[in-house]
């Protein structure tokens, strides 16, 4: 699981104080839970996410991870420009210690970027690299997904693949998921929470949770 | 095995040895994997980008020992200028790259320290291990080709490689220093390279310590970084140049410097926003 135990986090704003991310917040993530995490541009669930990743650090609390979690899967995050798809892979999987041709072929399976493997991933569409980047994480063993608006730019054959592997090969996983799209967290979550003023607010019942978002 | 756990005689004694070497086999892979992303970034895939690594500094130094020998600036009796210049100017080169690179290094990687595996200090150290490998390579073509066509071979290679070694980790530590004050403050940034510049006169790269008179040599050698310019020197040329140096004072300094390179970095690591 994920303990987020009263964790704050701001950030300095330059001569005029600090801006509150989360103002101490205790939540736990459980093996297997389906998380939606709402809320408006510019509320910090992006930097939430890189909370729960271990990526960045609480300013107050700490933030205990007993569980793998993958890297907060977001556009261009994890992995090099300038380097082809293939060669990301590669070196993704040297670092987790799995075997990198295995992984350049399981991404390629999923993600059928086809030629493009070959290519710099700057040369990548936002499809092309949301697929590229859940192929690749998808592919490895984590206890718990981080996905950050990855899933947003992608077509519905590449939606229904990913759903169909988290609900069979990777069911009892765990999933947090930034999403602007409601049919995603419908689709995805079995929960939801918001993220609103500096406050993470749970919801058991996802219509609730979408009805509140809305009214935001 | 630490002392407390052997001591308590605790199960988890050997445990906390499997898990130090399980850490030490974890940072291995990662600084592979990282070296090789390395050279791939920086050369591309063909093959002049990696010779570009060694023809680089070699034209840089090869340029001022020109200039050098133009001038005929000094002369120390058998030693020609060019080779005299190509091994002050070359590792000092390499010194100067490491630490103006290093805040760079960390804005150029963040995106990698997404995966949990790798921390900064791997960042850091892939890159400079790099460097160590480029200026060992090109050291030892021209001191082969130095002994082959001048047919001077080095008098000490241990010495030569002492000498190398400890400018590259005082390098290291001063990088890692550069890196954690980059981040933790942009005047910082802006101040390395100017300090960097201003400190070539008395890095000791450019001229003996023997040119000097004894007082001031002296007071040079409280700078670990002329003693091991120097104990380059004196690999190179042995006696034909009378070289000072002090190397337990600049292991000690190299020590000082990389722990608190190692501190600093530890200290900004929660402060790096993304």
């Amino acid at each position: 699981m994920i303990l987020l135990d009263g964790v704050s986090k701001f950030y300095h704003l330059r001569g005029q104080g600090r801006r509150w991310i989360l103002r101490d917040t205790t939540a736990v993530i459980r093996p297997g839970d389906r998380l939606g995490i709402l809320g408006r541009n510019g509320a910090g669930k992006s930097t939430l996410m890189r909370l729960l990743g271990g990526v960045e650090y609480p300013s107050i609390g700490r933030v205990e991870r007993r569980m793998s979690v993958s890297w907060p899967l977001a556009h261009g995050i994890g992995v090099h420009s300038s380097l082809t798809g293939a060669d990301n892979a590669r070196f993704i999987a040297r670092i987790y210690d799995l075997d990198p041709d295995e992984l350049v072929d399981a991404v390629n399976d999923f993600a059928e970027l086809g030629t493009y493997m070959d290519m710099p991933v700057s040369t990548y569409s936002a499809g092309m690299m949301s697929r590229l980047l859940l192929g690749l994480s998808l592919s490895m063993d984590f206890d718990c997904y981080l996905i950050d608006e990855a899933t947003s730019v992608g077509d519905q054959r590449f939606i229904e693949r990913t759903q169909h592997i988290l609900e069979t090969t990777l069911r009892s996983r765990a999933l947090v998921m930034v999403t602007h799209s409601t049919a995603h967290i419908r689709s995805f979550c079995r929960s939801a929470a918001i993220l609103h003023d500096s406050h993470l607010t749970f919801f058991e019942d996802l219509d609730e949770a979408i009805a509140t978002y809305e009214a935001l | 095995m630490s002392e407390i756990a052997r001591d308590a005689g605790m199960p988890g004694a050997t445990g906390e040895f499997a898990r130090t070497l399980r850490g030490f086999r974890l940072q291995s892979r990662v600084l592979q994997a990282l070296l090789l992303r390395e050279m791939q970034t920086r050369f591309g895939r063909n093959q002049l980008g990696f010779l570009w690594l060694f023809l680089e500094p070699l034209m840089l130094a090869g340029a001022i020992a020109t200039i050098k020998w133009v001038l005929d600036a000094h002369h120390y009796p058998g030693i020609p200028v060019f080779v005299f210049a190509l091994a002050g100017y070359l590792p000092y080169f390499t010194f100067r790259a490491i630490i103006s690179r290093a805040p760079g290094t960390l804005h150029a990687n963040m995106t990698l320290l997404y995966h949990s595996q790798i921390k900064l200090l791997d960042v850091v150290l892939a890159r400079h291990m790099l460097e160590l490998g480029a200026i060992i390579t090109v050291m030892s073509f021209i001191v082969g080709g130095v002994a082959l066509w001048a047919e001077m071979p080095p008098n000490s290679i241990p010495v030569l490689l002492l000498g190398l070694l400890l400018l590259f980790l005082y390098a290291h530590g001063l990088g890692l220093l550069a890196a954690a004050a980059a981040a933790a403050s942009e005047v910082a940034e802006r101040l390395i390279h100017p300090l960097v510049y201003l400190s070539l006169p008395v890095s000791g790269a450019l001229f003996p310590l023997h040119s000097l008179p004894p007082s001031l040599r002296e007071i040079m050698l409280w700078n670990p970084q002329a003693s091991m310019h120097e104990m380059v020197r004196e690999g190179f040329f042995g006696n034909l140049l009378p070289s000072y140096f002090d190397v337990p004072y600049t292991a000690f300094c190299v020590a000082v410097v990389n722990l608190l390179g190692l501190a600093a970095l530890r200290a900004v690591r929660p402060r790096l926003e993304f």
